[in-house]
C-alpha cells in the first residue's frame, strides 16, 4: 500500500510543480506583453522612417540607428519583433518605399539571423526563414531556396516554392519541373494567388508541365492556363481529356470552358459518353458557357439515364443555352413524370426570378 | 483463504488493473497531443488565410443548421451564420416543423419566397413541406426549409439532400461561429492529396458569461457559476488532449454535432444520418470510416485545436443530467451498431485500437466506477475491505485525474490562452480540485441513467433548455 500513498504524492506534486510552472510562465507573459508593446513602437518608427526616406540613392543609404537600439538588437526577441514589422510593412510595399525596406533589413543584419535558420534542422524555423527571404526579395539567396522547393517536408517544400515565385516570378515555377511531391490543392491556391500579384506574361513550360507523371504538376498547369487564358495551349488540354486521372480530366474541362473554340462543345459531348458522372457533371456545367441550340438535341437525349442531379444539370444548362431548349424539354416523354417534371419547373422558377 | 477474500482479492485487483490501463491511456493521450497541437501551430503561423477566403478555388461548403422552436433566436442566429466569411457557401436552415412561429419570422426577416425546388432524395426523410429563398440578393446564399418533425437526424439528412456544395457542415443553430472557422474548417480537406479527408471538426468551447453582440463573440470570459465552469475545464481536456492525438493517430470517433464539416458524397454513399440512434454525430462519423474501411480506401477524419464554436452548456444538474444520459445512450447505440468492428483485423486500427477504447474506456468505464463503488460498500458493510487499499487508490487516482487537467489548463495556456486573468486560471485549477467530488459522481450517475434508459428502450432526445447569451454580466 506504501506505493499507492508514494504515487499520489508523486501524482499530487507534479501538479504542484505544474501550476508553479503556470503561474510563472503567465508573469513572464504578462512582463513581455508590455515590453513587447515598447519594442514595437521602436520597430515602427524604425519601418516608418525606411518608408518615409527622403533619400534618392537606395543602393547607398544608411539609416541611423541609435545606440539604444543596437543594444537591443543583440536580443533575439528584439529581433523577431523588428523583423515582424519589417516583414509586415514589406508585404504591402512595393517601389522605393519597399526597396528602402530591404535596405533596412539588411543593414539590420537581419539577413544573417534569417540565414542562420535557413541551415537549422528545425523545419518550422527553415521555413520561416525562407519565408523572410522571399517576401525581403534577397536574390542572392535564390538558389540556395529553389533547392528546398522539393525538400521532404512539406511545409519547406511549400515556402520554397512560393519564395522563388516572390523572387523571379513566372520564372520560379521552374520548380514544376523537378518536383516530385504531390502539390496539394491548398498550396496550388497560394501558388495562384501569389502569382495573381505579378503582371501576367506568356511565360514557357506548360507544355511540357502537362505531360508530368506528378498528376499534381499537371493538374496545376491546367489551372494555369485557365486563370491566364493560354489559348495557344488548346491542342494540348484537350489531349488531357484522354489522361488516366480523373481529376487530371476534371481540370482539363474546367480549363476548356476559358479557352474554347467552337469545335470544343462538340468534342465534350462525345466525352461525355466516357465519363465518370462527377466529370459529366463539369461538362454539362461548362456547356452553359459555350453550348449552342445544336447541342440541345443531344443534351436531352442524355436525360435518358442519368441521376436526378444530372439531369437537374442537364435542364440548367439546356435552359441557359436557349428558351427553346425549354420547350423542346417539355416534349420530351417523360417531361410530365417526375423528377423531370419537377426539375423543369425548378429551373423555370429560377429562370423567373 | 477463504472464498470471500479471494472474491475480494479478484475484484480489488482487477479494478487495479483495469485503472492502471485506462491512466496509462491518458497519459499516452496528453503526451501524444503535444506533437499534434505543436505542429498545427507552426503550420497555423505559415496560413494566410484569407488567400482561402477570395480564393474561386476554395471548396463549396453548404452549412447545415437544424431548427427547431428556436422563434426567440433565429433571426440572429441566422444572420450570424450569413455574417461568416467564406465564398463559395451556402446556409441552409432546416425548420424540423416547429410548433412556434420561427418559419413565419424568418420568411418576414429575409423577405422569402416559396420555390419549386426539387428535392432529391438521395437519402430518406420526412416530407419537406416547402423550399424557401429570399428575393433580396443580399441574403442569395439563404435557403430555408420548412419539414415535417422528424428529429436533428432526419433534419440534416433534408439538408444533405438540398445542399449543393461539395461539403457540408453540420452545426446547431445556436452556436456561435468565429469568423474564419469555415477557412480552417475547410483547410484540412485541402492539404491531403494521399488520403481523402471525409470530416473535420474543430474545437467547441463554452459561451456561458461571455460578451456576444450581434451574434458575434466579442469577449472570452471564464464561466461564473461552478457547472459551466467544470465543463469549461472539461472540454479543454477533452478537444485540446483527447481528440487531438486521436487525430494524430486517425482514430477518431466522434465529430462533435455542434460543429462538424462532411465530405458529402461519402455521407450519401454511408446513408446519412441515422434517425434510429441519440447519438447520430458520433453514429455518423463510424459509420463514413467503416464505409471506407470496406472498400479499403485511403482517408482521414482530420481535427483541428483552434477553438471555432461556442456554445451554451447546461448551467443546472436537471439539463446536464439529460444531456450525459443522452450522450451515454448515444455510445451505446453507436457501439452496438458497430460491434461487428470489436477487435475485428479487417477495420484496422479502427477496429482494433478506437472502437475497443470506446467500449472499454468510454463506455464501460462509467459503469466500472459504478460498480466498483457499490461493492467497495457491501465489502465494507461485511467487513471485507482492506480500507488501506481502498484510500490509497483513491488517492491515485484522484491525484491522477487532477494532474491530468491541470496539464490540460497548462497547454490551454501554453497554446490558445482564452482565459488570459491569472484569477481565471486560479479559478480553473479550484475547479479541477473540486470536480472529482461535485461534478464527476454526477457524470457517472448520469451515464449509469443512461443505461439503464436505454434497457427500458426509452429514447427521448431530452429538452435542452437554454439561458441564451443575452445579458452578460461583465467581469470584475
Amino acid at each position: 500500500m506504501i506505493y499507492f500513498e508514494t504515487a499520489a504524492l508523486s501524482l499530487f506534486g507534479i501538479a504542484f510543480l505544474l501550476m508553479g510552472f503556470m503561474l510563472i510562465y503567465i508573469k513572464i507573459v504578462k512582463n513581455r506583453r508590455s515590453k513587447y508593446q515598447k519594442w514595437k513602437n521602436i520597430a515602427d518608427l524604425l519601418v516608418s522612417e525606411a518608408i518615409f526616406s527622403e533619400d534618392t540613392d537606395v543602393d547607398h543609404v544608411v539609416f541611423p540607428i541609435n545606440h539604444r537600439t543596437e543594444i537591443l538588437l543583440k536580443n533575439a526577441r528584439f529581433r523577431k519583433v523588428l523583423t515582424k514589422e519589417l516583414l509586415l510593412a514589406k508585404k504591402n510595399m512595393s517601389g522605393s518605399a519597399g526597396l528602402f525596406l530591404q535596405k533596412l533589413y539588411l543593414q539590420l543584419n537581419l539577413d544573417h539571423y534569417a540565414l542562420q535558420n535557413f541551415f537549422s534542422h528545425k523545419w518550422h524555423l527553415k521555413a520561416k526563414a525562407i519565408q523572410d527571404i522571399g517576401i525581403m526579395n534577397l536574390k542572392a539567396h535564390l538558389s540556395k531556396i529553389y533547392k528546398q522547393t522539393n525538400n521532404k517536408n512539406e511545409l519547406v517544400r511549400m515556402e520554397a516554392q512560393i519564395a522563388v515565385i516572390k523572387l523571379i516570378g513566372f520564372d520560379g515555377l521552374r520548380f514544376l519541373d523537378v518536383v516530385s511531391y504531390q502539390i496539394n490543392d491548398w498550396q496550388q491556391i497560394k501558388l495562384l494567388s501569389e502569382l495573381s500579384y505579378l503582371p501576367a506574361n506568356n511565360f514557357n513550360g506548360i507544355d511540357n508541365w502537362l505531360l508530368s507523371k506528378n498528376d499534381s504538376v499537371v493538374i496545376f498547369a491546367l489551372k494555369l492556363i485557365k486563370s491566364f487564358h493560354r489559348f495557344e495551349l488548346y491542342k494540348e488540354v484537350e489531349a488531357c481529356l484522354l489522361h488516366s486521372s480523373v481529376n487530371v480530366r476534371y481540370q482539363a474541362i474546367l480549363a476548356l470552358e476559358k479557352i474554347y473554340n467552337e469545335t470544343t462543345s462538340e468534342m465534350l459531348l462525345k466525352q461525355y459518353t466516357i465519363e465518370v458522372v462527377k466529370n459529366q457533371i463539369a461538362i454539362v456545367k461548362t456547356l452553359q458557357q459555350m453550348g449552342s441550340e445544336e447541342d440541345i438535341p443531344l443534351l436531352i437525349s442524355f436525360l435518358r439515364n442519368e441521376t436526378p442531379e444530372q439531369k437537374r444539370s442537364i435542364v440548367r444548362t439546356i435552359a441557359n443555352i436557349s428558351e427553346k431548349g425549354l420547350l423542346q424539354l417539355r416534349l420530351h416523354p417523360e417531361a410530365d413524370i417526375a423528377p423531370l417534371s419537377l426539375i423543369i419547373k425548378q429551373i423555370e422558377g429560377e429562370l423567373s426570378v | 483463504m477463504s472464498w470471500q477474500t479471494i472474491i475480494v482479492d479478484l475484484f480489488t485487483y482487477g479494478l487495479l488493473a483495469y485503472s492502471i490501463l485506462l491512466l496509462s491511456c491518458y497519459i499516452f493521450i496528453g503526451a501524444y497531443s503535444i506533437g499534434e497541437i505543436r505542429t498545427h501551430l507552426y503550420k497555423n503561423s505559415f496560413t494566410d488565410y484569407r488567400q482561402l477566403a477570395s480564393a474561386s478555388q476554395a471548396p463549396g461548403m453548404s452549412i447545415l443548421a437544424p431548427a427547431y422552436n428556436e422563434g426567440a433566436n433565429v433571426i440572429e442566429n441566422v444572420r450570424s451564420l450569413l455574417s461568416i466569411h467564406y465564398a463559395n457557401l451556402e446556409v441552409i436552415i432546416i425548420n424540423d416543423g416547429s410548433k412556434d412561429d420561427s418559419l413565419s419570422k424568418l420568411i418576414k426577416a429575409y423577405d422569402l419566397y416559396q420555390t419549386d425546388h426539387f428535392v432529391n432524395e438521395q437519402i430518406k426523410t420526412k416530407q419537406v413541406r416547402g423550399v424557401y429563398k429570399s428575393r433580396n440578393k443580399v441574403y442569395k446564399k439563404l435557403i430555408v426549409v420548412d419539414k415535417e418533425n422528424g428529429g436533428k437526424a432526419d433534419a440534416l439528412n433534408v439538408g444533405v439532400n438540398i445542399a449543393q456544395k461539395e461539403y457540408i457542415v453540420c452545426i446547431d443553430v445556436d452556436c456561435i461561429l468565429e469568423q474564419d472557422a469555415l477557412l480552417k474548417l475547410a483547410k484540412p480537406f485541402l492539404e491531403n492529396s494521399k488520403e481523402r479527408v471525409i470530416a473535420t471538426g474543430g474545437v467547441i468551447r463554452i459561451a456561458n458569461d461571455c460578451i456576444i453582440e450581434g451574434g458575434r463573440l466579442v469577449q472570452v470570459n471564464l464561466p461564473q457559476t461552478f457547472l459551466p465552469r467544470v465543463q469549461t475545464l472539461e472540454y479543454i481536456r477533452a478537444f485540446l488532449l483527447g481528440r487531438m492525438a486521436w487525430s494524430r493517430l486517425n482514430g477518431l470517433l466522434l465529430i462533435s454535432g455542434a460543429f462538424g464539416a462532411f465530405d458529402k458524397e461519402i455521407v450519401i454513399k454511408s446513408g446519412g444520418y441515422d434517425h434510429n440512434t441519440v447519438g447520430e454525430d458520433m453514429e455518423l462519423v463510424v459509420r463514413m470510416r467503416r464505409y471506407m474501411e470496406e472498400l479499403k480506401l485511403p482517408y482521414r477524419v482530420g481535427f483541428i485545436p483552434d477553438p471555432l464554436c461556442w456554445t451554451e452548456a447546461p448551467n443546472n444538474f436537471k439539463i446536464l443530467g439529460r444531456q450525459r444520459n443522452r450522450w451515454t445512450r448515444g455510445t451505446i447505440e453507436t457501439l452496438k451498431m458497430h460491434r461487428i468492428m470489436f477487435f475485428n483485423r479487417k477495420y484496422g486500427f479502427l477496429g482494433l485500437v478506437s472502437y475497443p477504447y470506446w467500449f472499454l474506456f468510454e463506455f464501460l468505464a462509467p459503469l466500472i466506477e459504478f460498480v466498483g463503488m457499490f461493492f467497495f460498500i457491501i465489502f465494507a458493510v461485511l467487513g471485507l475491505t482492506n480500507w488501506r487499499f481502498f484510500f490509497g487508490l483513491l488517492a491515485v487516482v484522484f491525484s491522477f485525474g487532477f494532474l491530468y487537467s491541470v496539464f490540460a489548463i497548462l497547454m490551454e495556456i501554453l497554446t490558445y490562452n482564452q482565459y488570459k486573468r491569472r484569477k481565471d486560471i486560479l479559478k480553473l485549477l479550484l475547479t479541477a480540485f473540486l470536480e472529482p467530488f461535485i461534478f464527476h459522481p454526477f457524470v457517472v450517475w448520469s451515464a449509469v441513467m443512461g443505461n439503464i434508459d436505454l434497457l427500458r428502450k426509452k429514447n427521448a432526445w431530452g429538452e435542452m433548455t437554454r439561458q441564451g447569451f443575452s445579458a452578460p454580466k461583465k467581469p470584475n
